[in-house]
Parts: structure tokens; sequence; C-alpha cells
């Protein structure tokens, strides 16, 4: 072969060997699966098709920080918080709410500052447990289009996570019958008509500190952006998620940002320190700016989601049950001063529960008819 | 570094929260945690032990290759495309940047 013919060869079996791992990597590695692992995306995947949902994303400080009854009450709409761990990535959270959010829906997201100035990288955390054994976030990486399953495969999904998967593969039987499971438990969830039933938190009371938050005043823990390098600058991801944002407003979705929930520890209140003070009132008012600019409305001020060392749990990202609902007062009130108001649904938070427990039940029979 | 730099004077920190610290910590500044630094520096050896090794097992000098003319393969073209994107793949990581870390 002459070296010309072997440099076209060597570059066209570098494309197919690219695209058969990436293929393997698509259908085999990250399959897609009918139930999801986290009982906050079977809320949102089950409950389309609900008139004027209020949908609230973001990491877990809105599972810690609001109550979805008082929001229900107020508002006469159904309410679900879909949000879980801040580590995951915002732009995958986005591709996945716009496959499940409807014109009318109305989406609410008081993100936690790292969302702000995260980068591509992408946590170990989240990387493993999009191709874990129970393939619990899959759902993030199937939403995905090709391009940027493409830029995950190639750019931020580590080879030994593919390769322990191909080289151990998983029972598909087993996944099912877990699948099963959860779905019973789902349900049970659903009838207790709670505050934990729509994806949010009852507890008063944690046994222990995150270790983390136990050993960082929590301005270091919220605010690491913060404090060593000076004022923090809006990252270049979050900028092109707001892109993002534009597309699902554009689809007649209404989004509205807002502060993240924090308490004070008893050992350390938050926005406290006197240098990080004024960086972190610096950088919110460049928050605020872009977020305008690209035309939506940011809801409150910082102080209004910022709480005693009372309302501490467990991390200084996360509130009792008790503040989570002033909290969400709070946010209500805010919301009037801003002049917004969410019209009325036809759907209520029932209709939100029948929904959810059919789309159950029809799996199971799905799982079932599969069995036999 | 910047962990211990953190708590100057704190003398409560148990032995699991320091650990947790210079998991956290590992290197001495706000570098590490640029946005995909840490993906490159990780490629950068891999690529470099990768195109070495195929010189060295591919490379002839000009007797061998007058004596015994060309003689690549596509055998050969699939071993250097495929340890090229091996490489590559091998080379992604990721991050446990400090802003990733955190439990919420």
């Amino acid at each position: 072969m002459r070296p010309s013919s072997f440099l076209c060869c060597c570059v066209l079996l570098f494309g197919a060997l690219a695209a058969l791992y990436a293929v393997l990597v698509d259908q085999w590695v990250i399959p897609e699966r009918p139930t999801p692992v986290p009982y906050t995306q079977y809320l949102l995947q089950s409950t389309v098709g609900v008139a004027g949902r209020v949908v609230i994303e973001s990491g877990s400080n809105s599972k810690y920080g609001i109550d979805v009854p008082t929001l229900v009450r107020h508002w006469q709409r159904p309410v679900v918080i879909v949000a879980n761990q801040a580590s995951y990535p915002l732009k995958h959270k986005l591709f996945n709410l716009k496959n499940h959010l409807e014109p009318g829906d109305t989406l609410i997201l008081p993100l936690e500052w790292h969302y702000y100035v995260e980068g591509r990288d992408l946590a170990e955390v989240y990387t493993t447990r999009v191709a874990d054994e129970n393939l619990s976030l899959e759902f993030y990486f199937n939403a995905l289009p090709i391009l940027d399953k493409l830029e995950f495969v190639f750019t931020q999904f580590p080879f030994s996570s593919a390769l322990s998967v191909l080289l151990e593969p998983r029972s598909y039987a087993e996944l099912d019958d877990a699948d099963v499971r959860r779905i019973d438990r789902f349900l049970r969830q659903l009838k207790n008509f709670d505050n934990a039933s729509f994806g949010g938190n009852l507890k008063e009371t944690s046994d222990s500190i995150d270790v983390v938050a136990a050993a960082m005043k929590c301005d270091q823990y919220v605010h690491t952006l913060a404090i060593p390098a000076g004022k923090a600058v809006l990252s270049d991801v979050f900028l092109s998620n707001l892109e993002l944002l534009r597309v699902l407003a554009d689809d007649g979705v209404s989004v509205y940002f807002m502060w993240p929930a924090v308490a004070d520890r008893e050992e350390s209140a938050c926005y406290a320190l006197a240098q990080s003070r004024v960086h972190i009132e610096a950088f919110a008012a460049d928050v605020v700016e872009a977020v305008t600019a690209s035309g939506f409305r940011f809801v409150g001020d910082i102080e209004e989601s910022h709480f005693g060392s009372q309302c501490f749990l467990d991390t200084y990202y996360h509130l009792t049950h008790s503040c989570a609902v002033k909290r969400t007062q709070a946010m209500l009130r805010a919301f009037e001063r801003e002049g917004i108001s969410l019209p009325r649904s036809a759907a209520s938070q029932e209709t939100l529960v029948e929904r959810s427990t059919e789309f159950g039940m029809a799996l199971k029979r799905r799982y079932a008819a599969e069995r036999l | 570094m910047l962990g211990s730099m953190f708590f100057l004077g704190s003398a409560t920190m148990s032995e699991e929260q320091s650990t947790v610290l210079e998991q956290l910590f590992p290197v001495t500044g706000p570098s590490h945690w640029v946005a995909g630094a840490g993906e490159l520096v990780s490629i950068v050896p891999v690529l470099f032990i990768t195109v070495f090794a195929l010189v060295a097992f591919f490379a002839r000098n000009s007797m061998e290759v007058s004596d015994k003319g060309d003689r690549y393969t596509v055998l050969n073209a699939l071993c250097v495309s495929g340890s090229l994107l091996l490489a590559l793949l091998m080379g992604i990581s990721a991050s446990s940047s400090v802003f990733l870390y955190f439990n919420f």
C-alpha cells in the first residue's frame, strides 16, 4: 500500500471504529429504559400531558427548600419538583426537560450557585451513574441530540465505564424485576399525597451532617468560586444553557429563575464573609443581567432564600421541611411583588397523581406482557 | 493546601473531614478548576506514549525500506487507527473538581 493510501485507510478505519464505539455506547452501554430510577424523573415523565404543570428543576436545594402543597394551594396548578443532585450538568437536565415539557407549562429554576460557573467537565458521580448497573441516569444521555451524544461519548464519558459494561453485561431480566418493584414503591409514594409525593422532602431532622459541609464554612461550600479567585465569571456553558432555555420558552414554556435556598449552620453563617460578600453581590448582578438579557425574569433576592441555623438540615443547601414551607411562602410573595401571576390550570394536583398512577400501572402491564 | 488554608486555626476538624478535604483539594490553586484542564493533562502523556510506541513498532531504516519495499497493509492501518482511538478514549476522565464533588 502506498503511503497516501495507507493514510486514507487509517483515516477511514479511525472513523469506522469511532462510529462503532459510539453505537456500542448508545445501544449497549447506556440503553434507554422504560422506567427511570429516580422518583423525580418518574414524576416528570409520567405527568406529561397534565395541563399547566409547574416544574421545579435545580440541584437538591429545591427538593429540600420548596413545599409543593403550599404552591398548589396558592396557584391552583399541578406542581412537581424534579430536582436531584447539583453535580449533574444543567445542559443535560435541560435537554431532558425539553423532551417532557409542553406549551403552557412553567419551569422554575432555583439553581445552585455553581451552575452559573460550571464548565464542560462532568462530575465523576454523574458519568458513573449514567452507565452503572441500574442505568440510574440513562435518561439524561438518551435525551441528548446526536451531536451532544457524540460530544459526551468522545470527550466526557470515561472509557473505563464503557469497558466495564462491555466486559460484564447487565442482566436485563434483573433490571426488569427491579423496575417493577420500583414502580410499586413510586405508586405507594404517590398515594401519600404529601410534599415527598411530589418530589419534595418531609424531614425535620437529620442523623448526620454532610462531612464536607461540616468541614467548610457556608461561603466556602456554597461559593467556593468566589473566595480564592475574586469575583467569579459566568461560564460559556451557562450562557449556552440560556440559549437552550430560549428554545424552551419559544415553545411556550414560561421560565423563571430564583436564587437557591441556603441555611446557616450554628458554626458558620452564609453570605457572611466580608470578602466574599462583595464578590457575591457583584456576581449576582452579572447573573441577573445575563438572565434578563436572554428574556427571562429573576424572581426574589438572595436574602429571601437565606435562612437561619434553625433551618439547617444536613448541608447548607438543605432546609428542614418547616423552613421549606416558610421559603415557599417567601417565594410566593416574591412572585406577587414582581406582578407574576400564573393562570389557574384546568388540571389539579389530583389529576397529576391520577395520570402518574395510570402511567405506572401501564408500565407494570407492559412488563407482565413481556414476561409471558 | 487550599483546604488547610481555609481551616487555619480550626482545631476541631476530624480525621474524616481532613481526608475529605485532602481529596477535594489535591492541588494548590484555582487553575486546577479550569474546565477541561484535567482532561487535556491526562490525554497528553497517553498520546505521547502511543505515538512513540507506534514509531518504535513500525519504523524501519532506509536499508529495510530499500530491501523489502513498502509493506503496509490494512492490518497496519487498523493497528494505527485503533491505537489512536484507544489512546484518545483512555484520555477521557471525569472530573473530581471541587465544584462537582458536593452531594447536594
